[in-house]
Formats: structure tokens, sequence, C-alpha cells
């Protein structure tokens, strides 16, 4: 077809302009369009806490059964009530039980006797002892089994990883 | 308004000043392109690199380098980058490679022991400098005086007269320092800490330096004993037995705890030891000079 008029020209440039805009106009309506649309959301401001120890006893041997009678009678009666207090890692409750599990229940109540009175000594804090990354002082079980070679030495300008 | 006579568009002019522009540019970038990763320019990138200490980066340059043509001072450079990023053993490897038919034999096996015996096995770095493998032909001294701090470092020199003469005369003094500080190193006797702690509450604490911990211990114990006391003499015998028995428990964990703070105290005195010595040799670059291309 062959367009000798000026306005079949002037037409087929107006219907040429149209379909590239039309062609434009759909592309960005696509883009705009998701699969998902935004909802409004209602915020929270919850924070996550730490999982709580629970009340569970995992063994039943002799033992671990009187550690874990121990642990939850310290839980129920005193850290829920309590809260979360100690600056230690790992906190006192779990250095005792960390202790008995690595020595024996006699060694690792004079364990937990010996944190128990350095975590009363409130004037003793960082930089004395490392901070652990959880932002606690580290203060770790193997430095008090009172054999040499597990003992080490932590500066204080450290953060424990 | 358009004019019936004038309205031509004339595209094909137009695209062919185009390309004629475009085609030339191409052909141009592309030439250049070539030139930047020709071996000259990767060396003289590779060193800009490591001057600046982007080890990782340069020693990439000078593996690409090394793809066309062979070269001594950038393998050693390598293996120097790959030291730099903590990369011990593959720096090692690197190393080895100029064990033999290099002008930087000597230089490389001298590396090599450092990084030995910055990995702390002392027991095998002693065992490879037994072997004369690694032995270099310039510098016996050098492989002496690690020797000799290695066996400072276990703790094992048995002659003092060798051990001192192992190092040069303006060494010998600060040598001598760290000889008595791990012969005589002030440690504390964990028994003395308990019998101390056994007579007075927490003076083993106070004696293993720990004055703080020390007087709480004296403070809980007489707090529990007290109140013990207290109330069996107001007749309150139950609550007299419970406070005795936590007083007799913390009595007894002040003992433990004053051996425990003995141990850690002498560790500490091991560490400020290791980290004095380390501190001083590692501002003396384990006594190696290091090669004038490795950009100081």
């Amino acid at each position: 077809m062959r367009l000798n008029n000026f306005n079949d020209k002037i037409l087929l440039n107006k219907i040429v302009r149209l379909v590239v805009v039309l062609f434009f106009i759909s592309q960005c309506m696509i883009a705009q369009s998701e699969l998902k649309k935004w909802i409004k959301l209602d915020a929270t401001y919850e924070t996550e806490q730490p999982a709580r120890s629970g009340y569970i006893i995992k063994n039943k041997e002799a033992g671990s059964l009187l550690l874990s009678v121990f642990k939850i009678t310290y839980n129920f009666l005193i850290s829920d009530l309590d809260g979360d207090n100690c600056p230690f890692y790992p906190t006192c409750s779990q250095f005792f039980i960390q202790s008995v599990e690595e020595t024996n229940l006699v060694k690792g109540a004079l364990m937990f006797a010996d944190r128990f009175t350095r975590d009363t000594n409130i004037f003793k804090r960082y930089p004395y002892y490392p901070l652990h990354k959880s932002g606690r002082l580290y203060d770790p079980v193997h430095n008090y089994k009172l054999n040499f070679s597990d003992v080490v030495h932590y500066p204080g300008d450290i953060v424990v990883q | 308004m358009y004019n019936n006579s004038r309205v031509k568009f004339h595209i094909y002019p137009w695209l062919s000043l185009i390309l004629l522009v475009i085609l030339p540019s191409l052909h141009y970038s592309q030439q250049s392109f070539n030139d930047i990763l020709s071996a000259e320019n990767r060396l003289k990138f590779g060193n800009y690199l490591f001057c600046q200490k982007d080890y990782l980066r340069a020693a990439d340059e000078y593996r690409e380098y090394l793809k066309i043509s062979n070269n001594d001072t950038l393998r050693f450079k390598i293996g120097y980058s790959l030291f730099k990023l903590g990369r011990f053993h593959e720096s090692m490897d690197n190393y080895k490679s100029l064990f033999y038919n290099s002008a930087l034999t000597d230089e490389a096996k001298l590396q090599f022991i450092k990084i030995k015996f910055l990995l702390n096995d002392f027991a095998d770095f002693r065992s490879i400098i037994d072997q004369k493998n690694y032995s270099t032909n310039n510098y016996p001294g050098i492989e002496t005086k690690l020797y000799q701090l290695s066996l400072l470092f276990d703790d094992l020199v048995t002659d003092s007269l060798l051990f001192i003469n192992s190092f040069d005369q303006d060494e010998k003094n600060v040598m001598l320092k760290f000889y008595m500080q791990r012969k005589y190193p002030g440690y504390k006797n964990e028994t003395t800490a308990g019998i101390l702690s056994a007579i007075i509450p927490g003076l083993g604490k106070i004696y293993a330096d720990e004055t703080g911990d020390g007087i709480t211990s004296f403070i809980l114990t007489y707090a529990l004993s007290f109140l013990s006391y207290n109330n069996f003499k107001n007749d309150h015998n139950t609550r007299g037995w419970i406070f005795a028995g936590l007083a007799a428990y913390f009595y007894a964990g002040n003992i433990y705890g004053s051996l425990s703070a003995v141990q850690n105290y002498n560790a500490a005195l091991n560490f400020r030891f290791d980290s004095d010595l380390r501190l001083y040799l590692s501002q003396k670059n384990y006594f190696i000079h290091e090669p004038d291309f490795l950009c100081k």
C-alpha cells in the first residue's frame, strides 16, 4: 500500500507514536504489578528471647538425676524469678552444671562455691575478665579444674568468640 | 505545520555515520584492553598492589605473569604475600619451589624456617633444623638463634652459656633478661595458697594477687559463720546447722578457689612472658633481614 496522501502519512505517524507510547505504558504497568500486593502489616516490638532451660529431666542415671533436680529447683525458685542477672559467661548455674559434668559432684560443687565468691565481688569486672561475644564476662570452667595444662590466660582487652 | 515537499527522513546516511563512529571506537577500545592485560602491565600493577599491601590481589597478578614468564622474585613475593595473608602452609609450599636452582634459595629457606617457628610446634621446628635439609649456606647464625629460642619457649634450655652466646652482642642483654625470666618466673605455690586460705579464709587469694576476691571470700565465710554462731546462741539450732553447713561449704570452696587462683596467676605469667618475647622477636623480624624488593 502506498501512501500518497499527506494526511495519510500524518495519520500513520500518529498511529506509530500511539503504538510506541502504549508499548511503554504497558511495560510500566507490567513492571508495577507484582505477584503479591503490598499490604499494611502491624508492627511487632517483641525481641527474641533466649531459650529457657525448661524443667525436663533428660537422663535417668542417679548422678544426672540429682543434678537435674538441683538445676530445676534453682531455676524454679531463684533464676526464673530473679531474672537474667549473672554477669558471667557461662552463667553461674551453667557453670555449676558444666563443672559437675566435666569433673564430679564434689569438685563441681567446690568450683561453684568459688565462682559464687567471684560473682559476689562486684569490684572485679571488666577489664579484669575478657568479654565474651554475648556481652558477658568470660570465665570458663576449664580454668578452674586444677589442671594446669588446661588453664588458658585471656587478657582483658579481647573479645572471646 | 508540515511542508509536503520537505518531509523526508533519510535514515541510511545517519545510520552509516553512526556505524562509522561506533565501529572504530569499539576496535580501539578492544585494542587498549589487550594492552592493559599485557604481562608487563600485570607485573607493574602487581608491584603497585604489593607495595600498597594488597597482598591478595598482588599474588593473583603475579600468578598471571608467571603463566607467561618465570621469575623467582615473583615466586618469593607470592610466598611473602601468602604469609602476610596468614596462609602459612601455602606460603611454605611456595617457598619450597625456590629451594633449588634459584638465586633466592637461602632467603626462601629463611622465610620457610621463620614460618615454621611461628606455627608454635617447636619440637617439629627443631627436628627440621636438625635434619639440615632446610639449612642455609649464608645464614647459619639465624637458624641457631631460632633453635635456641624454641628451646626457651619450651623451657628446655640446659646450657645458659650456649644460649646467650648464640646471639649477637647487642642482643645478649635482652636475651639474658628473657632467660632469667624463664628460669625464675616468680610462680606462686599452690600449697602455700591452700594453707593460707585454711588459716584465714581469703588469704590464699590475696597471696595469688586476687585481693578483692580474697576479701569477698573472707566476708562471706565470716558472715555465714557468725550467723551460725548467733543462731545456736539463740537456740535456733536448725538455722544454726544450715548456716554452719553453708559456712563450711564456702570455707572449702575458698581453699579450692585459692589453688585455682594460683594456677591462673602462673598461667598469666607464662602468657606475659610469651607475649613479651614474641613482641621482641616480631620487632627484630626474627633476626631476618628481608630483601629490598619487598617494599618495606
